[in-house]
């Protein structure tokens, strides 16, 4: 992704509301450049029109209301949900979060540099799939194709130890496609799966808050932080989520608990300083995203699901080198055949498992992504942050519990995907692909 | 027997989708309300805020002066709605206070020493927090009415919408000169 050149002058554009401080709205010479700079300061914006399909209405253009100012602020969040990208009929344009325009700037514009100015990229977000709608919705059909894949597997490895199992202790049964026994090792599968997922569903979900080190904080303690988690709670309706906060200068974030209810999110300090408020809510729109999509208790179950089968194939592999050979050797083809699949399934499935595992967790984040476009309308914020997270140094130190724990985080915390980032057994999709995917929805 | 069963997954199917219906509906009501918390959540920053800049930006005086005046037309609207009246006027009145703190806020950016005020610049972090539960809550209403209105209108929920009375709820709405687009800022970087 190469990135168009930056005046060296310039960080992200301030909206009047950013709650920043220290960063004062940039100064631009050039009518193109007014945007926000001009909003802030009260100046009559130029009714642009939108050319094209996404010159939206809107119901609700009253008749009547004076154009007033200072809207820019307000409008700045209100261009996305009016988008061409908007197949379904949105309830209108709705009054942005304000100062979330201030990053308006990064935006990418490839025709920007070249052709007059345009206010959207137009051609890309043309296609109906690129809204969030539609990418939430495809992200969630790739998962559930991924965990039919995923308990097939375990469905046949089951079905294979059980028609294995049984023709060595019944040498002349024949095999059959729906023996008794086949049956029975796939409802112990079924059975043992879902038992102990439930298990892990009870417990285990504060156990990630400890492992990071995480401590619960105050909104005396930090405001902004609570106050942006709030946001996003009232944007996705759900409880507020209890904060965490861990003392590490990485970078980094995760969501944990099984249900929106009694849900947690913990970012460390290294985040919170590292930037600005809409790029700290569009980290935290993803991991309430994460939150409502149930994807902890998802991981979980495929985790147990994966780590079952890579369980019972090493089983079924010792069992198998330690078998009698004596009764084996004499029974017909059929029966070796069969042994010969369960050895190499045995051996491919947990590898195959562990990749199923880790593309459902690549879709999920992909969907918490585009759920987060969904909350904040907004992704410029979530871009911003993941950019800044993809430039930040690797810490030397290894964030505490980085390894049992990376696929919860926001960004891998082991390791920059580069090239090879959607290497088939990531727990994160590169992060270069998600602002890609995060672009195309704006 | 075959036709007992029909009947039996008809009639499931009448109250699952009957109960969606007034599921959404609740849904509706529900972020509705969260607006309002919002809304007074507002009004009582307001003052707070107003009160702790008026020395600083005394000579905004005429911009506070809207402020304070805008929120206490809305609080008055607020009431009005409450005790039965127009809704529209509540939402007007609300509209026009965005507006104004809009205003005030961009103002506010002209004085810098504002910011190094530790309880200025968090009242102004409160504010800001504040405008974005607004329309966040706004939002998420009007996300619930589309899933709702969808459950009301499409094939086959509208045969039991239509027979128990569900009617589709309204968006809400923002003036046009919120509506309108911003003029997007094209520097690169």
């Amino acid at each position: 992704m190469s990135e168009p050149p930056r005046p060296a002058s310039e960080g992200p554009t301030q909206g009047p509301w950013s709650g920043n401080p220290a960063q004062p709205p940039a100064p631009g010479p050039g009518p193109d450049q007014a945007g926000p700079a001009a909003a802030a300061f009260g100046a009559p914006l130029p009714g642009q029109p939108l050319p094209g399909p996404w010159q939206h209405p809107g119901p609700d253009a009253a008749p009547g209301t004076p154009p007033a100012s200072s809207e820019g602020v307000a409008q700045g969040h209100a261009v996305p949900p009016v988008g061409p990208w908007a197949p379904f009929p949105l309830p209108g344009p709705l009054p942005g979060p304000w100062g979330q325009n201030r990053d308006q700037a990064q935006q990418p514009q490839p025709a920007a540099e070249a052709a007059p100015p345009r206010p959207r990229p137009a051609p890309e977000v043309m296609i109906a799939s690129t809204d969030f709608a539609a990418a939430i919705a495809k992200n969630r059909r790739r998962t559930y194709w991924l965990l039919g894949f995923l308990t097939l597997i375990a469905a046949i490895l089951g079905w294979l130890i059980g028609s294995v199992i049984d023709t060595y202790s019944d040498p002349y049964a024949r095999v059959a496609l729906f023996s008794p026994a086949g049956a029975f090792g796939m409802i112990s599968m079924a059975g043992a799966s879902g038992i102990w997922s439930g298990i892990a569903l009870k417990s285990g979900d504060r156990i990630a808050l400890h492992f990071a080190g995480a401590e619960e904080v105050t909104p005396e303690q930090q405001p902004q932080l609570f106050n942006v988690v709030e946001e996003m709670a009232i944007a996705a309706g759900v409880p507020m989520p209890r904060v965490y906060v861990i003392h590490d200068e990485t970078p980094n974030a995760f969501a944990t608990g099984m249900r929106p209810e009694r849900s947690a999110v913990a970012v460390t300090t290294g985040l919170m300083h590292m930037l600005t408020r809409d790029e700290l809510q569009g980290v935290m729109a993803h991991e309430v995203g994460h939150i409502i999509n149930n994807d902890i208790r998802y991981a979980t179950v495929v985790a147990v699901t994966a780590g079952l089968i890579a369980l019972v194939c090493d089983v079924a592999l010792r069992a198998l080198r330690h078998a009698p050979r004596s009764s084996g050797r004499s029974k017909g083809g059929g029966n070796a055949i069969l042994l010969v699949i369960l050895i190499v399934f045995a051996i491919l499935a947990p590898i195959a498992a562990r990749m199923v595992q880790m593309a459902i967790s690549r879709e999920r984040e992909y969907l918490a992504d585009a759920t987060a476009v969904k909350l904040t309308r907004h992704p410029q914020g979530l871009i911003g942050a993941l950019q800044k997270l993809e430039a930040a140094p690797v810490s030397a130190t290894e964030l505490a519990g980085g390894r049992a724990l990376q696929h919860l985080w926001i960004v891998n915390p082991l390791k920059r995907f580069g090239e090879k980032a959607s290497a088939l057994f990531s727990t994160h999709p590169a992060t270069e692909l998600r602002i890609e995917r995060l672009r195309k929805l704006g | 027997m075959i036709l007992l069963g029909v009947i039996v997954v008809l009639i499931l199917w009448v109250v699952m989708a009957y109960n969606g219906l007034v599921g959404g509906r609740n849904q509706c009501q529900a972020s509705w309300r969260q607006i309002d918390v919002q809304l007074k959540r507002r009004h009582d920053l307001v003052p707070n805020l107003v009160e702790s800049v008026k020395d600083a930006m005394s000579y905004e005086q005429e911009t506070l002066r809207q402020v304070i005046e805008a929120r206490n037309a809305a609080v008055t609207a607020g009431e009005k709605a409450a005790a039965g009246g127009s809704k529209a006027d509540a939402i007007a009145a609300e509209n026009q206070l965005t507006q104004v703190l809009t205003r005030f806020f961009a103002l506010s950016e002209a004085y810098p020493q504002l910011r190094a005020n530790e309880n200025v610049s968090r009242l102004m972090e409160e504010l800001t927090t504040t405008e974005n539960r607004i329309a966040f809550a706004r939002q998420h209403y009007n996300d619930s009415v589309l899933s709702y209105n969808n459950r009301v209108q499409m094939f086959p929920g509208n045969l039991i919408a239509g027979s128990f009375n569900f009617r589709i709820e309204e968006y809400f709405q923002v003036p046009e000169a919120e509506a309108k687009p911003v003029k997007v800022d094209l520097r690169p970087g």
